[in-house]
């Protein structure tokens, strides 16, 4: 080894990065080489001036990472989000009965659920529903009761029918038509009636204890 | 007393997902990689900045670690890059700027050094230029071996040997300079 092969390796050698023959044959040219002496010795004290010039710091702040919470599994995960799928369902179910208030019949055969309107009164009055039938028979029976007021009072038209002349067949056209007409309000006064109070018509079947209410409340809205 | 875990070891159980784990190695060398870029910058703010930084990357990219035992190497070479890429991107310290951050760090006791010296030999090293300061600094004030070195400044064993050897002339030089 020559001084020249020496100083390119005098870093490690100072180090003692060495293989251990690199190391032998160093030693060997150390020996006999003051100026590859002097070169270690300026090289250590280089190295340590350099060192203590510049003291380590610490770091005012610290740069660990933030500890995320522990992993769940997937069991863990899929009931959490079941839970709050089932909570969700539940609540949107309460909602829409709160907002819409259906009225559930339940019978032998059938289910019925109205979704009724919200009366414009308060809420204290429930819905009523009746069939279309009922109604016609309802309005038929008004209409019939009605007549036979008013026949009591005309029972001149009645005992002329079997002579009718002209002008009493133009009378009796007349009274008709008058009667016609006051049948006609009638009935629309007993429609509104009907409305007012709440009935709802509705093509569905109605149980017979509900039909029993309807018929007190058809003869409680009569004229 | 149980034995330390060794870097590989703490990076497998993090990469198994223990961030404890990972803090364990921020733990053992935060102040190493801190002292380095503040040692490279100048300036603790930056040098703090780089050093969360290097770490939040190397937790993120962690599995590209191929040799696990060279945890440490594979930090600084990240610290490096980062480094290299503020100092395109941000302006040069001017030669005579006030190094406030270098002046009012701590000093070796004054019985080893007058601390007029050290200041000295820390403004002589912040002037290297910055291959060579970045040589000077890794192999000795972090002890890496020159494989270690190559690994994390990207270039041949050989290459920072010389750099090396002419930073050290120029430092000598410097302090004679200097008186």
């Amino acid at each position: 080894m020559n001084c020249s092969d020496f100083k390119e390796l005098i870093a490690e050698r100072v180090a003692g990065e060495l293989t251990p023959e690199l190391k032998t044959e160093m030693d060997a040219h150390e020996k006999l080489c003051p100026a590859c002496q002097h070169a270690v010795a300026d090289w250590r004290q280089m190295e340590s001036v350099l060192r203590s010039s510049w003291p380590a710091e610490e770091p005012s702040r610290s740069f660990l990472l933030p500890i995320p919470p522990p992993r769940t599994g997937w069991i863990e995960t899929a009931r959490t989000w079941f839970g709050l799928a089932s909570m969700a369902a539940v609540t949107a179910c309460l909602l829409l009965f709160a907002l819409l208030r259906p009225s559930v019949h339940v019978d032998r055969s059938q289910l019925s659920i109205n979704f009724a309107p919200m009366h414009a009164e308060s809420g204290a009055m429930p819905s009523q529903i009746v069939t279309e039938a009922q109604v016609q028979a309802w309005v038929q029976e008004a209409v019939a009761e009605t007549a036979s007021q008013r026949g009591e009072k005309m029972p001149e038209v009645a005992a002329s029918k079997a002579t009718p002349t002209g002008s009493e067949e133009a009378n009796r056209s007349a009274q008709l038509a008058v009667q016609i007409q006051m049948l006609k309000e009638n009935q629309a006064s007993l429609w509104q009636q009907v409305q007012q109070h709440g009935l709802y018509l509705q093509s569905s079947w109605r149980s017979p204890s509900d039909q029993g209410e309807l018929n007190r409340k058809q003869h409680s809205v009569q004229p | 007393m149980a034995q330390e875990e060794t870097d590989r070891e703490l990076v497998e159980q993090a990469l198994d997902g223990h961030v404890e784990a990972f803090n364990l190695l921020v733990w053992r060398w935060q102040r190493h990689l801190y002292n380095f870029l503040l040692r490279l910058t100048g300036d603790r703010s930056h040098a703090e900045d780089l050093c969360q930084e290097t770490f939040l990357r190397s937790y993120l990219h962690l599995k590209e670690l191929r040799d696990r035992e060279r945890f440490r190497s594979w930090l600084f070479r990240i610290a490096v890059n980062l480094y290299r890429s503020d100092r395109r991107r941000l302006p040069p310290l001017a030669a005579d700027a006030p190094e406030s951050d270098i002046a009012d760090g701590p000093v070796a006791p004054s019985h080893q050094m007058p601390r007029e010296t050290q200041l000295a030999i820390r403004t002589l090293i912040r002037r290297l230029r910055p291959e060579l300061q970045e040589v000077v600094l890794l192999r000795f004030f972090h002890g890496f071996q020159f494989d270690e070195m190559a690994e994390i400044l990207d270039c041949p064993v050989g290459t920072l040997k010389s750099r090396l050897y002419k930073a050290v002339e120029e430092l000598r030089i410097g302090l004679q300079i200097q008186g």
